[in-house]
C-alpha cells in the first residue's frame, strides 16, 4: 500500500462553544459581585434570581423554536396578557375551579393565540415580522375588550390562586420548577424527536429542507403554536404571581425575550440555537437585572445596559459567520 | 436473464419560455457504470440533472427506471427511488453535524427517541469505508467543500441510492482532493451503483469514466465507450455546433488608445497575475467555464469586491483603489450576470430603473426631477425598442429580453467610456439577442471600450475582436477569432 499522504491540519474541533462562554462570564459576573457584595452570592439571594427568572426563562425557549425556523414572535407578551385576562376571569368567575385546570386553560388559549400567527405565517405566508406586529396589536385591543379596561386585583382573586405558585418543593418554588420541566420538555423536543429536529432543518436551509422532505411553512406553524402555548402558561404565571391582570401587563417585555435568545447565541437568520444557550441568556439578563441596583446604577439604566449586551452579541455572531471567497485557483500553482 | 438498465430516458425535451433546453434526449444508464456527461456551458446537463432529480418536469419523452415507467414528480420521489445528486452548491445544513447531515431522512430512533450514539456510529462507519477520517460530531460549516461531497455521497449510500450524481464535484477541489473524490466514485462503481459524472476536466473524465455522453444545443450528438475517445474528438464534439445565428458584421480593426490596462491583477483564492490591455473601440471577449474566475474578475475591476493585488490604470490614470463610486465616476459601467438579483429593481418601474445610476444628472438641489426622469426613460425606450405599455410598467411584467435592454439602458444613459458585461445575453430569445449584439457593435464603432464575459463560445468568437480565456483563475490564452477554432478556444480554457 502507498504511504498515505498527511492528513491536512484541522482547526481543534471543539472550540469553546458560546455557552461556555457565557457560562464563564455567568460564573464571574457572580463571583465579583458576591466578593463586594456577600449577600448577592447567597443562595436564598441566587434563588430569587432564578424565581425572577422564570417566566423569562419559559418565554425564551418558546421564542427560541420560533427563531430556530427562520421567523420571530413579535407577539408573545401580548400573547401573555391576552391568556393570563382570560386566565384571571375564569377563576374570578368559577373560583372552585383547580388550579391544573385553570393552567391548562391558559396553555390552551395561547396555543390558539400560537396558532393564528402559525397560520398566517404557514398557509397566508405573511412574514413572520408583520403577521405579529399585528397579532400583538390585535391580542392586547381584545384583553381591553374582554375587561373593558377594567384591572383583576389581587382582592378579587382567590388566594389558593395566588399562593400555589409560591408553594415550595425541595426549597424551590413551583414557579421555579415549572420553568425547569419546560427546559427539560424543549430541550427534549429539539435533541430527541424528528419533529424537533426538522425545525432547524427548515430554518437553517429552507430550500435543502425542502429537498428532504420537510414542509418548512408546516415546522414554522408548529414553533408558532408551542411558543403560543409556553406564552399561554406564562399568562397564568404572571397573573399569579403579581396578582393582577389588565391591558398593559407584560408590556414590552417580548424584547427582554428576543434579547435572552440572542445573548445566548440563537441565530437570528435560523438554524441554531440552544437550550442551554437560552437558559444562560435568560440567567445573564436576571443577574443584571437583580445586581445593578446593588451596585448603584439606577435600573433606568437597565434597558441600556441590555441594549449594549445585545448589540455586543449580535456582533459576535456576525464574526462567526464571515463570508470566505470563493476557491477557485490551485493552492499550490506558482 | 440480464438485468433491465437502470434508467432508459427516451424522447426526453424541455422548454423554457422560447429556448429550448433539452431537444429528443436519449440515454442508458447501466449499474456499475460510470458515464462522463460533457458539454459546454448551456448544452442543457444542467436541466438534465435538474429533470433526473425532480426538479424540473420534462415537456415530453419517457423515464424508464428498472424496466418501469416512471415519473419523478419531486426531488423527495427521485430521492425515495435511489437517485442521489451531490451538488455542486451545498444543499447541507451548515449547522448540523456531520452525522445528522447524513442521516437527515432517517435518524435512527427508538420509540420517538433519536439514538444519537446510534447515528454517530453508523455515520463513523460510513465514512471509514469511505476511507474519510472526517468526525462524525463535526459542524458541517467547518468542513472543506470536498470533506461537504464526502458527506454527500455518505448520505447517498446511506439512502441506498442506485444512482448518483455529481455535478461538477471538483470544481472548487484542489489535486489532491479532486484525486480522492475519484477514488470515491471508483468504490461507488463497485458498490454497484450508477454514476452520472458532470465534469469540464478531461484527465479526470478519462481516468474515472466508463462512458461518455456528449451533450450540445440540448441534443445528445454522441455517446460511446470512453476507451475509443480523445480529448481531441470529445472537444470538436462539444463545439463543432451548427451555425444557426449570425453576427453582426465586425468593421476593421482600428484600436484606439489604450483605455483600461490590468497589471498583475490579484485576488485571494480566486484569480491571479492577470494581464490586460482594453482599447477604445474594442469588444475584448473573456471566455471561461463557470466558476473559472471571470465574474470575479469583473467583480473587481468595478470595485464590488476589494483586490489583494495587482494595479488598474484608467485613461492613463491610477484610480487608486479600486471603489464602485471611482469606477463610475471614471466612467465605467458593468452591467451584471444575475439580471434579476443584481441588474433590475423588479418591483420598480422602467422609468424608475433607468433614472437609477443616473439620478444625479436627473436632480435638481437633491430633488429626483420626474419630468427629465421620463424623457431619458422615453429616450431609452425609443431607441432599443422596448416592448412596454408606458414607461411606468413594473420590470417584472416584461420578458427577459425587454429586461435586459433596460438594464443596458440605465447603464448606457450614463455615457460610459468602458463598458463590463457580463453575459449580457443569458436567457433571452433569439431576436432580442440578435438586437443586443447589434447595439453591442455599434457602441464599439462609436469608440465605447467593451468587456464582455460570455459562457457562449459562439458568442465569444463571433461579437469579440480579441478573446482572452481564463481557467482556473488565470489567464489561459489570447485568440484573436477570424485565425481560431472554436476547438483552440476551448481546450484552452479546459485542458487540465
Amino acid at each position: 500500500m502507498p504511504p498515505q499522504p498527511p492528513e491536512p491540519m484541522r482547526l481543534p474541533n471543539r472550540i469553546p462553544g458560546r455557552e461556555s462562554a457565557l457560562a464563564a462570564v455567568i460564573v464571574v459576573m457572580v463571583a465579583a459581585l458576591g466578593l463586594r457584595w456577600p449577600q448577592f452570592a447567597t443562595l436564598s439571594s441566587l434563588r430569587d434570581v432564578l424565581d425572577d427568572t422564570a417566566i423569562l426563562i419559559l418565554l425564551a425557549l418558546g421564542q427560541m423554536l420560533v427563531i430556530v425556523t427562520r421567523c420571530i414572535d413579535l407577539s408573545v407578551a401580548a400573547n401573555v396578557a391576552l391568556s393570563g385576562m382570560i386566565v384571571a376571569q375564569l377563576e374570578q368567575s368559577h373560583p372552585s375551579l383547580p388550579i391544573l385546570v385553570l393552567m391548562i386553560f391558559g396553555m390552551l388559549a395561547g396555543s390558539v393565540f400560537g396558532a393564528v400567527n402559525g397560520l398566517l405565517v404557514w398557509l397566508v405566508r405573511v412574514p413572520s415580522i408583520v403577521a405579529t406586529l399585528g397579532t400583538m396589536a390585535m391580542f392586547r385591543g381584545i384583553v381591553y375588550l374582554i375587561s373593558a379596561g377594567r384591572w383583576i386585583n389581587s382582592d378579587q382573586l382567590s388566594p389558593q390562586f395566588q399562593q400555589e405558585i409560591r408553594d415550595t418543593w425541595l426549597g424551590l418554588s413551583m414557579l421555579s420548577w415549572l420553568a425547569i420541566a419546560g427546559v427539560a420538555l424543549i430541550a427534549l423536543l429539539l435533541r430527541y424527536t424528528n419533529a424537533g429536529r426538522r425545525l432547524y432543518l427548515a430554518g437553517g436551509n429552507p430550500a435543502a429542507a425542502a429537498y428532504v422532505g420537510v414542509q418548512v411553512g408546516r415546522s414554522q406553524f408548529n414553533a408558532f403554536v408551542l411558543c403560543g402555548m409556553l406564552a399561554g402558561l406564562c399568562g397564568y404565571l404572571w397573573v399569579a404571581r403579581f396578582a393582577v391582570a389588565y391591558t398593559d401587563i407584560a408590556s414590552g417585555f417580548e424584547l427582554q425575550v428576543i434579547a435572552a435568545c440572542v445573548i445566548g447565541g440563537v441565530s437570528i437568520r435560523g438554524g441554531s440555537g440552544t437550550v442551554a444557550g437560552v437558559l444562560l441568556g435568560c440567567v445573564f439578563l436576571g443577574i443584571v437585572r437583580n445586581a445593578l441596583p446593588l451596585v448603584g446604577i439606577s435600573p433606568f439604566w437597565q434597558m441600556a445596559v441590555n441594549g449594549l449586551v445585545i448589540v455586543g452579541a449580535a456582533m459576535l455572531n456576525e464574526q462567526a459567520s464571515a463570508e470566505q471567497p470563493r476557491r477557485i485557483l490551485e493552492p499550490d500553482a506558482k | 436473464m440480464r438485468e433491465p438498465v437502470l434508467l432508459r430516458i427516451s424522447g426526453l425535451s424541455k422548454r423554457f419560455g422560447a429556448a429550448l433546453a433539452l431537444a429528443d434526449i436519449d440515454l442508458e444508464l447501466d449499474a456499475g457504470t460510470v458515464t462522463a456527461l460533457v458539454g459546454e456551458n448551456g448544452a442543457g446537463k444542467s436541466t438534465l440533472v435538474k429533470i433526473l432529480s425532480g426538479v424540473h418536469k420534462p415537456d415530453s419523452g419517457r423515464v424508464e427506471w428498472r424496466g418501469e415507467c416512471v415519473d419523478i414528480a419531486s426531488p423527495m420521489a427521485a430521492q425515495a427511488m435511489g437517485i442521489s445528486v451531490i451538488h455542486q452548491e451545498s444543499v447541507v445544513f451548515e449547522d448540523l453535524s456531520v452525522a445528522e447531515n447524513i442521516f437527515v431522512t432517517r435518524r435512527p430512533h427508538r420509540f420517538g427517541i433519536i439514538r444519537w450514539r446510534e447515528m454517530y456510529r453508523l455515520a463513523g462507519k460510513l465514512l471509514r469505508q469511505l476511507h474519510s477520517s472526517i468526525d462524525p460530531r463535526e459542524r458541517l460549516k467547518n468542513l472543506s467543500v470536498a470533506e461537504r461531497h464526502v458527506v454527500q455521497i455518505a448520505r447517498a449510500l446511506s439512502d441506498d441510492a442506485r444512482l448518483v450524481i455529481m455535478d461538477e464535484p471538483t470544481a472548487a477541489l484542489s489535486e489532491r482532493e479532486s484525486a480522492e473524490l475519484l477514488r470515491i466514485v471508483a468504490q461507488l462503481r463497485e458498490h454497484g451503483c450508477a454514476v452520472l459524472y458532470i465534469s469540464h476536466k478531461f484527465a479526470e473524465i478519462f481516468s474515472a469514466a466508463d462512458r461518455y455522453v456528449v451533450l450540445r444545443d440540448g441534443r445528445n450528438v454522441a455517446e460511446g465507450p470512453m476507451a475509443q475517445a480523445t480529448m481531441d474528438t470529445l472537444v470538436k464534439l462539444m463545439a463543432g455546433r451548427t451555425v444557426d445565428q449570425r453576427y453582426p458584421a465586425r468593421l476593421p480593426a482600428q484600436p484606439g488608445k489604450v483605455v483600461l490596462r490590468v497589471h498583475q491583477l490579484a485576488r485571494r483564492g480566486e484569480f491571479r497575475n492577470v494581464n490586460f490591455e482594453l482599447h477604445a473601440g474594442e469588444i475584448l471577449g473573456l471566455y471561461g467555464l463557470v466558476g473559472s474566475g471571470r465574474s470575479e474578475l469583473l467583480q473587481v475591476l468595478f470595485g464590488l469586491k476589494p483586490a489583494a493585488d495587482g494595479e488598474v490604470q484608467m485613461f492613463g490614470e491610477h484610480p487608486g483603489p479600486l471603489t464602485i463610486h471611482g469606477a463610475m465616476r471614471a466612467g465605467m459601467a458593468l452591467v451584471p450576470e444575475d439580471r434579476q438579483r443584481q441588474g433590475a429593481h423588479l418591483s420598480r418601474s422602467i422609468r424608475d430603473n433607468i433614472a437609477l445610476p443616473n439620478l444625479p444628472a436627473l436632480s435638481c438641489l437633491g430633488f429626483a426631477r420626474r419630468s427629465a426622469e421620463e424623457t431619458l426613460a422615453q429616450d431609452w425606450i425609443g431607441q432599443l425598442n422596448i416592448k412596454c405599455r408606458s414607461s411606468g410598467q413594473t420590470m417584472q411584467e416584461l420578458s427577459g429580453g425587454n429586461q435586459q435592454k433596460i438594464v443596458l439602458s440605465k447603464w448606457l444613459a450614463g455615457k460610459p467610456r468602458i463598458l463590463l458585461l457580463d453575459e449580457p445575453t443569458k436567457g433571452i430569445d433569439i431576436a432580442t439577442k440578435m438586437a443586443v449584439h447589434h447595439l453591442i457593435r455599434r457602441l464599439a464603432s462609436d469608440g465605447l471600450a467593451i468587456l464582455m464575459v460570455s459562457s457562449e463560445l459562439p458568442e465569444v468568437l463571433g461579437m469579440s475582436d480579441r478573446v482572452l480565456v481564463m481557467r482556473r483563475g488565470l489567464l489561459s490564452g489570447e485568440f484573436v477569432p477570424s485565425r481560431a477554432t472554436a476547438e483552440q478556444v476551448l481546450h484552452a480554457a479546459t485542458a487540465a
